[in-house]
């Protein structure tokens, strides 16, 4: 069974005209696979991200996650879900500001019932991984754009999700960092973690294994 | 999917806290054959959070701005502290209003004829004790008047000649001595068979005995009164009631009758009762138509006039205003408190769309929002209720009162104030809760 399942997905936002963001998707995406999706703003992608996320729901057709419907369940089934399911990598980060770096991978598990301590141990573990053990007391302040980003990366992988879904994740970097942060994707993906990565930059993009285009609500192959 | 269990957590409000048999009552839904689920993505539950961790949230959502938190609370400090302050100042001004109002006012009973009589004479029939002993509440009763015109009359030892003292006589029943709370020096109060024949018998002050040369020891003992001999049955050491009568002599109404005529229209004659505590006003209002049946009108009862009431009322009245001013300082705090929750959600929009995106429900984000307002409210409130304590016990001090507060005031503001709080997050809260994570995410 896939793991990520979407068939003939179609997203519109009602307005004078509609906005039809997604128009009939249709990917499968499998255990361990890195899929890139690359496309100009307002071709879709980022909608695309979002219901793949479940932070936005289909107007028709079926996605399903590990084989369950998640147009057929209640909304508290989806945020359970998504907590155990997706990790988010923002563009913005996202960092709570008066949170140490620490902290704010603890928030990572906490909509999933898991302890203190656990949250804590998981955090200290994640930043571990994305090489920054040191700063865990560091407020995101004092912390430089590519390490923003390792801290985020580390609160999206402490829950042991199935699936990073990442949000242009170098849109607000320079070369260097933007390379390392794709670097560790590499390592991540080679741990297992499946990766979805939205982006308009080519150099992003080439990295995936499986490399598609957004046009206009239409996802097609980039090969 | 099991619907049932959906619209069962859907609807409640209130925090998951850990619930055994709700996680028990999972796998059975679960356990569909079609669905073997890879054990990473845990087979979809809701999400559910712990109390601890909602409450850490709270606070460190609080703390991340102390400053504008405190500004946010002033209100409910303030309101909540005048509250309890205007509370606690009446109750220890009426406490100390109480103190001043002793027991011996406050069950006293006079009666009198009015308008005053224009003709000597004495509106009380001879029974007028017995009669008011049928009330209940009244502890005794009898009649006084001052005999003579309230003119001093000679009174001197029956065995010696020599110069008479003057003094004041007064003719009062056995019982209005008794509801007088006459304490004797030595002997003792003339006997009803005493009064009913008119015999001539007399009390004397402890001043008068002095005077006489007669010790508290040697009653019974003759003197001469208007050159008449009485005999003396006791020396009174204090009627505090009636301290007049410690001025000379008193005898009973009927010897007094016979010697010296009926009350004067100078010194008319009227009924003292005694009652049980809180029975004043009701003895008052039974007794002119218990002594005069055939004229109640002709008579009328006070209770002793205890102007401190008066006090009492303005002072309860004007903490009402107070209390009406503080109830208003208590809703701007509210207001103040909801004004700031919607700055601050705004603020923190895009944390509100990561917790979405990190799996929190509407109502962990209810909860945490309402748990800040709620916090605020509550702190708000133990803070101005300390406040209030120092200004009630400041005042207590200055005055030389004794502070009094109702502990039910005390232990209620907190909560009070919570719920306040509480409230004036209801309507942010549920704006926060409503943001759609998108939008959010992407500001």
């Amino acid at each position: 069974m896939s793991l990520l399942e979407l068939d003939s997905l179609v997203r519109t936002y009602p307005g004078d005209p509609p906005v039809r963001a997604l128009r009939g998707i249709n990917l499968t995406i499998e255990h361990g696979d890195y899929v890139t999706v690359m496309g100009p703003s307002g071709s879709g992608k980022s909608t695309l991200l979002n219901v793949i996320g479940l932070l936005d729901q289909p107007t028709s057709g079926v996605y399903r996650v590990a084989g369950t419907d998640t147009t057929a369940i209640s909304q508290a089934r989806r945020a359970g879900l998504r907590a155990a399911a997706f990790g988010f990598i923002f563009q913005a980060f996202h960092l709570l500001p008066f949170r140490s770096a620490r902290e704010n991978v603890e928030l990572a598990g906490i909509y999933s019932h898991a302890t203190a301590r656990q949250r804590r141990e998981r955090a200290l573990a994640a930043l571990e991984r994305v090489g920054l053990p040191h700063k865990a007391n560091a407020l995101p302040a004092h912390l430089s754009g590519g390490e923003k980003q390792r801290v985020a990366i580390a609160r999206a992988i402490a829950g042991g999700p199935e699936v990073l879904l990442c949000d242009e994740p170098t849109g607000s970097l320079d070369q260097a960092n933007g390379h390392a942060i794709m670097d560790l994707f590499d390592q991540l993906n080679g741990t297992g973690i499946t990766l979805v990565v939205i982006t308009h930059d080519p150099t992003v993009g080439a990295r995936g294994r499986r490399r598609f285009v957004m046009l206009d609500g239409r996802l097609s192959d980039a090969d | 999917m099991p619907t049932e269990t959906e619209t069962e957590t859907e609807t409640q409000i209130e925090t998951e806290i850990e619930n055994p048999a709700q996680t028990q009552a999972q796998p059975a839904p679960q356990a569909q054959p079609e669905t073997p689920a890879p054990p990473t993505v845990a087979q979809p539950c809701p999400a559910r959070m712990r109390l601890a961790a909602l409450w850490f949230e709270i606070l460190a959502g609080l703390l991340q701005r102390p400053g504008r938190a405190i500004f946010t609370m002033l209100g409910t400090v303030l309101g909540i502290g005048s509250f309890v302050a205007v509370t606690g100042i009446s109750a220890t001004a009426s406490g100390q209003i109480s103190a001043d109002f002793t027991l011996l006012d406050a069950t006293t009973v006079n009666v009198t004829q009015y308008p005053p009589p224009n003709t000597a004479t004495l509106p009380f029939p001879a029974d007028t004790s017995k009669r008011l002993a049928q009330i209940d509440g009244e502890v005794a009763a009898g009649r006084w008047w001052s005999v003579n015109n309230g003119q001093t009359v000679d009174a001197q030892p029956a065995l010696a000649s020599g110069e008479p003292v003057k003094v004041q006589a007064f003719a009062a029943d056995s019982g209005a001595l008794k509801a007088a709370e006459a304490s004797l020096a030595g002997g003792n109060i003339y006997s009803e068979f005493a009064e009913a024949h008119a015999a001539r018998v007399a009390l004397v002050s402890t001043a008068v005995a002095t005077q006489l040369g007669i010790t508290a020891d040697a009653v019974p003992c003759p003197i001469r009164i208007q050159g008449q001999q009485y005999m003396v049955t006791g020396v009174l050491k204090k009627v505090p009631a009636l301290p007049q009568l410690m001025l000379g002599v008193v005898l009973p109404a009927a010897t007094a009758q016979a010697a010296f005529g009926l009350p004067s229209v100078n010194a008319p004659a009227s009924v003292i009762i005694r009652t049980r505590a809180g029975a004043a006003g009701v003895v008052a209002q039974q007794a002119p138509v218990t002594i005069r049946p055939d004229q109640p009108k002709l008579l009328t009862a006070t209770s002793t006039p205890v102007p401190t009431q008066e006090r009492a009322m303005v002072l309860s009245r004007v903490s009402g205003l107070v209390a009406i001013l503080a109830l208003v300082v208590l809703i701007i705090g509210a207001v103040s408190i909801a004004n700031t929750t919607m700055v601050s959600i705004m603020e923190r929009t895009a944390e509100i769309g990561l917790r979405r995106a990190l799996g929190a429900r509407t109502r962990h984000i209810i909860g945490q929002f309402l748990g800040e307002t709620g916090v605020l409210g509550a702190v708000g409130g133990v803070v101005g209720t300390s406040l209030a304590l120092l200004v009630i016990l400041g005042v207590a001090l200055a005055q030389r009162w004794t502070p009094v507060v109702d502990p039910r005031i005390v232990f209620s503001a907190p909560v009070i104030a919570a719920v306040v709080g509480v409230l004036a997050g209801l309507y942010p809260s549920i704006r926060a809760s409503r943001i759609e994570p998108i939008e959010a995410l992407t500001a």
